[in-house]
């Protein structure tokens, strides 16, 4: 197991996983977008097109998670927390909800559908990091509270290092976004910026 | 007291899963695809079940790149079968034989090993709909069916495996198979005696 920043995210090592960038998180209609929209969403997104461009560039694989319930893994108690929020369905198959928003997978990219909160829960995401032989974990994507925090709390039981991209995570207030990062980089993993990752990527290839 | 057979395949909460029924399938030596020598049979059974509207779940088995571990691979060259052969994602190998047809309200669940509960919701689907048993399947026998049964009853649901509807459906293998299931992880029986309870119920 690598033990020196470099080597973590060395790109033979590496996976970038993007959770939840889809339409009823992050667009102003959608359904945790109405209740709970990110004002420097704009701002993450952009962050995101330009790692995942640099990702590729290096050789590392990304994978999209995409939230999916349809009428064989939706349940009542989830149900009836989406009708005590007030926000309707979300990312039924098939809708636009659950459609990727503004960043789209490349040919070469992998989509994993999941089908709660966490990327790891009854998903092929373990055995696909496994094949690919990834050691590290480099995450961004929305939900910090929900799919972005639990994927990545999910990743360190399982021995990966991970590294949530502070610039790259988006969803909910910004306070409660800050205070959700500080307790993961105090507790449980690392935290860094897309730039600090990418020019560990530049220095290795100079070296 | 032993739990019945009707009460095993009641529709109200009991599931049909067919495992690999694919043109994958390793054949039957010197036989057709494998599965196609229980299409009769299994057509009779799905006939039923959707009569009594029961789940049907399609499991698939597939297979690419991003779902092949090293150990897979060297396993499958060791018996100097290419891996990217059988199952193989976006292939007609990974289509399922002839004449099954999954419809809208059928579920397509796809698997990457023995077993769909390994890679995918296969739990989380059984509970969200209050499934209790599992009416199995499908083939192989050895490989897929009786990895599923025991993956079944440990997670606590009843288990019946369809002894007319699995291949291969003769054999040592399957005798020991049919043999260990009675014993250990649930009962056996056939399509014509499961549709015989559905429509007596």
């Amino acid at each position: 197991m690598p033990t020196e920043f470099k080597d973590k995210v060395a790109p033979q090592n590496c996976a970038v996983i993007l959770v939840d960038l889809q339409n009823d998180f992050c667009h102003p209609n959608g359904a945790w977008g109405k209740v709970a929209a990110d004002p420097d969403l704009s701002k993450k997104v952009e962050a995101i097109h330009l790692f995942l461009s640099e990702a590729r560039s290096f050789g590392v694989p990304v994978l999209f998670l995409r939230t999916v319930y349809n009428k064989w893994t939706i349940s009542a108690p989830i149900q009836e927390w989406w009708q005590k929020l007030g926000i309707g369905s979300v990312c039924m198959e098939g809708s636009s909800g659950a459609d990727f928003y503004q960043v789209r997978p490349q040919e070469k990219d992998r989509v994993v559908n999941k089908y709660r909160s966490s990327g790891f829960m009854e998903t092929d995401l373990d055995l696909t990091l496994r094949a690919k032989e990834v050691q590290t974990v480099l995450l961004g994507g929305v939900g910090v509270w929900g799919g972005s925090f639990d994927t990545a709390r999910d990743a360190v039981a399982k021995n990966y290092h991970v590294f949530l991209l502070e610039d790259c995570i988006a969803g909910g207030k910004p306070e409660e976004r800050s205070m959700l990062i500080d307790l993961f980089r105090r507790y449980q993993g690392e935290v860094t910026t897309s730039h600090a990752i990418v020019d560990g990527w530049k220095s290795a290839r100079r070296a | 007291m032993a739990i019945s057979l009707k009460e095993r395949v009641d529709p109200k909460h009991a599931v049909l899963v067919m495992l690999d029924m694919q043109k994958g399938s390793w054949p039957a030596k010197g036989g057709p695809v494998g599965g196609e020598e229980i299409l009769p049979e299994l057509f009779f059974l799905i006939k039923g079940a959707r009569t009594v509207q029961l789940p049907i779940i399609f499991v698939r088995n597939t297979h690419s790149e991003w779902t092949t571990t090293r150990s897979r691979r060297e396993q499958t060259e060791n018996i100097n079968v290419d891996y990217r052969t059988r199952y193989w994602e976006g292939t007609p190998g990974n289509d399922f034989l002839d004449g099954l047809k999954p419809e809208p309200q059928d579920l397509i669940l796809i698997k990457h090993s023995y077993s769909p509960y390994a890679h995918g919701p296969m739990d989380l689907v059984l509970r969200s709909r209050g499934i209790r048993s599992v009416l199995l399947t499908g083939g192989s026998t050895l490989g897929a069916v009786e990895t599923v049964a025991k993956d079944s009853i440990v997670r606590g649901y009843d288990v019946v495996v369809v002894n007319d509807c699995i291949h291969p459906r003769s054999g040592a293998v399957y005798d020991m198979v049919v043999e260990y299931v009675n014993r250990h992880l649930g009962i056996t029986a056939s399509s014509k005696q499961i549709v015989s309870c559905w429509q007596g119920s």
